[in-house]
């Protein structure tokens, strides 16, 4: 049980051992290994296109699996060790007693008690202590957001939508400037009121609403022509890795890449 | 003709993926050399790490992980290369956890490049790890970067190295460069530069890229380099010919494809419809 | 043991709700201490928030496998991965330590786990074309607008659709028209883009505040999750 603490807590492993074990992942021949691997299973996901099927479903799950592991390991090694345990019991800290050790804090104790009522949501009849850590949760984060949402968000966002227009143009760049900021007016407001469910869009509002459907779909039309772009550039990536990291063609056609 | 217009909008998709296909790994095999030219957007960015003077304090924030990775990792390498070169501090942070594996990645990569062999962490670059809780992070980043993340990615203590001497608050950097594939990013302008007023810069997927530009416009960002294309426009910027530069060409050939695609398959069916109504027309009649 | 279940997240909610309101605008050091005290708390609490999911996520698949429903093969190898890689990370670390060397945990990251992840993305890219093809018509005004502005942004963010102006332009005129495209592209990216979206994050803001104002006030208080 020692052995595993001080495993877990000090990762003071005996040092050929982990040397070792390091430099051997790290070989030339295990990095070829890898790639073989992960070729194998870029195409095993890519047979999805072809529909569902169980080399796509073993991708899908494995890859599940070693995130949900990753997740674990760095809030244990980037969070709960640094930020509680040390903390909390500062002799656990490999710098105890040297410059740059954890300063003691108990206070820690507390988040942890809220951290586990959030995990004890599990056990039905004690599922309600989670809803004290969500009240302090939320509820600061509320009292947070609403100055910092009007100060960053809210008023420099709308600020900018009225600035531009405060001039008589005198020249043919001024009269462009002037008309883009009209249309950058009617756009932000025209959306606006088409977000605004409260009243219903009839009359004037309905009009306005109208125009604001139009800037709306010209904007999801820009996401649209930058969504292919996305998409199109992880295809390219991937291909880059399986036609030259994997395949290596880049040998066989000079300037491939 | 009828039959050809029908046959063809109902193409078989597997005709589709081929197509698709071959428009990308033709261009990777024998490159076309399209030209990139920067934009303003994400010339913003480079100028701003171009012009600080050296030893310039950067935190760059890395919040995607490898669903975004053909697009955004060419981009932070690009980046960190750039920051390399000025000999400005980096300090790296990331706020989701599946990135991590990509940060070490590059690092290791950049220190074999050559000319990078003075670059050393603890006293040029720091990377700080992960923590949970995205916009507490950000708060706290704000309040002490010391008290916040403690240690360093590998458990080394923040107090003692080089390049966290006099260095603590968010404030104290000279510009925040965020790799965004989320919300992230809103985060930070909202709880993070316009709080403590801190020039940012935006490296963003190109799916989030369109929704920056309201803030490129109010000055909350002073840049956006969206997707593989700003990738490879910083690249460009650089002088450097790496991945994303070299994708651009397969980038032109698929947007041509499916552009072209597109509007065949409007005009096919104004087509089909108007040979129809002229069939029914005649057949009334 | 009700008011502690009923009424005192609600207190509780409004009370850290309203000193965090208040200290934006009047700083005490009470308040600034408790501002500290809740950044650095919440951040230890937002960890266990995703060790519950991961929990869940165990748990659903260890069930799954115990009680054997169809597929459970594929929960076994999810939970082997896990395992595996959860204890080899804890043992090993995240990061070698020796020059060129990587963690099994790290190689595993880098040659299973990000292929699949880049992967599953990267098919988007025929589903996306396909649909495309398949569905993107112009039949009403609002859609015409949504494909014109999406067929220029697309062409005109990569190097092809000036080039592609230039070669017809050539062809017919004898010269060349430059940056058309690109120019008209940025143009829509810039305003029409730019003001759709702007309307968006102002509609944003305000629900957010208003959503906020709510949640301190106790009258919306789904977030407090289910039970009795």
């Amino acid at each position: 049980m020692n052995v595993v603490f001080a495993l877990l807590l000090q990762q003071e492993l005996p040092s050929g051992f982990l040397a070792g074990m390091q430099k051997f992942f790290g070989s030339p021949s295990m990095t070829t290994i890898g790639i073989w691997i992960a070729a194998g299973f870029t195409l095993a996901m890519f047979s999805f296109i072809f529909g569902d099927n169980p080399l796509f479903k073993l991708g899908q799950h494995l890859y599940l699996g070693l995130s949900a592991a990753w997740i674990m390991a760095l809030t244990w090694f980037n969070l709960i060790k640094p930020n509680f345990v040390y903390r909390l019991i500062p002799f656990l800290d490999p710098k105890y007693g040297q410059a740059g050790a954890t300063p003691f804090d108990p206070w820690v104790i507390i988040p942890a008690i809220m951290g586990m009522f959030i995990i004890l949501r599990i056990i039905r009849p004690i599922a309600w202590l989670s809803r004290i850590t969500f009240a302090f949760y939320i509820g600061g984060a509320t009292g947070i957001a609403i100055p910092k949402v009007i100060n960053g968000l809210l008023l420099p966002q709308f600020y900018s939508t009225i600035n531009r227009i405060d001039v008589l143009p005198s020249n043919a760049s001024e009269i462009v400037l002037l008309i883009n900021s009209l249309i950058l007016l009617v756009g932000a407001l025209t959306v606006l009121v088409y977000f605004f469910f409260s009243v219903e869009h009839r009359g004037v509002i309905g009009r306005f609403a109208r125009v604001g459907i139009y800037f709306l779909m010209i904007a999801f039309g820009a996401s649209f022509g930058y969504t292919i772009m996305a998409r199109v550039s992880l295809l390219i990536g991937r291909m880059q890795f399986l036609l030259i990291d994997w395949l290596h063609l880049n040998k066989i056609f000079p300037g491939a890449g | 003709m009828k039959k050809f217009l029908k046959w063809f909008l109902s193409l078989d998709r597997r005709i589709i993926y081929a197509l698709l296909a071959i428009a990308v790994i033709v261009p990777i095999l024998i490159p076309l050399n399209v030209r990139v030219y920067p934009t303003p957007e994400v010339t913003g960015v480079f100028d701003t790490i171009e012009n600080l003077p050296e030893g310039s304090n950067i935190m760059l924030s890395v919040d995607y992980d490898p669903a975004s990775m053909p697009e955004l990792y060419p981009m932070m390498k690009a980046i960190m290369q750039h920051v390399i070169n000025k000999r400005h501090k980096l300090f790296i942070l990331a706020l989701w956890p599946l990135g991590t594996g990509l940060v070490t990645q590059a690092i290791s990569e950049l220190k074999e490049v050559p000319g990078n062999e003075w670059w050393t962490e603890g006293e040029d670059y720091v990377f700080l790890g992960y923590k949970p809780g995205t916009t507490l992070v950000i708060m706290g980043v704000g309040q002490s970067i010391r008290d916040t993340f403690v240690k360093d990615y590998t458990g080394k203590p923040l107090d003692t190295m080089p390049i966290m001497q006099g260095v603590d608050k968010l404030k104290q950097m000279d510009y925040l460069v965020m790799l965004e594939a989320g919300i992230a990013g809103d985060y930070w302008i909202v709880y993070g530069t316009e709080v403590h007023d801190v020039p940012v810069g935006a490296g963003v997927t190109a799916v989030m890229a369109p929704q920056y530009y309201p803030y490129l416009q109010a000055n909350q960002v002073n840049g956006i380099i969206g997707g593989l294309k700003g990738a490879a426009e910083y690249e460009a910027l650089m002088d450097f010919k790496g991945k994303a530069s070299r994708a651009m060409d397969a980038q032109a050939t698929v947007h041509s494809l499916v552009f072209l695609a597109i509007i065949l398959a409007n005009v096919f069916t104004v087509w089909l419809r108007a040979l129809e109504r002229k069939e029914r027309a005649g057949g009334v009649g | 043991m009700q008011f502690l279940k009923k009424q005192f997240p609600i207190v509780l909610a409004f009370l850290m709700g309203m000193l965090m309101f208040v200290r934006e605008y009047v700083p005490t050091d009470f308040a600034e201490s408790v501002y500290n005290w809740y950044v650095r708390w919440d951040i230890i609490i937002a960890g266990f928030a995703g060790v519950l999911a991961i929990i869940s996520l165990v748990h659903y698949h260890t069930t799954k496998v115990r009680r054997r429903v169809p597929g459970y093969g594929y929960s076994i190898i999810t939970l082997a991965a896990f395992w595996v890689m959860l204890v080899l990370t804890l043992i090993f670390g995240l990061e070698a330590k020796v020059e060129g060397g990587l963690t099994p945990g790290q190689w595993l990251y880098n040659y299973v786990f990000l292929p699949n992840q880049a992967t599953m993305f990267a098919t988007l890219a025929f589903f996306i074309a396909s649909a495309a093809f398949r569905a993107f018509r112009a039949r009403t005004a609002e859609a015409t607008a949504l494909l014109i502005a999406g067929l220029i942004v697309m062409i005109g963010r990569v190097p092809a659709g000036d080039e592609i102006v230039n070669f017809f332009s050539r062809l017919f005129a004898g010269n060349e028209v430059g940056a058309s495209i690109s120019t008209f592209a940025d143009w829509i990216m810039n305003n029409p883009n730019m003001a759709g979206y702007r309307g968006i994050i102002l509609g944003i803001a305000l629900a957010q505040i208003a959503l906020s104002v709510r949640i301190i006030f106790g009258i919306e208080r789904t977030y407090l999750g289910g039970g009795e």
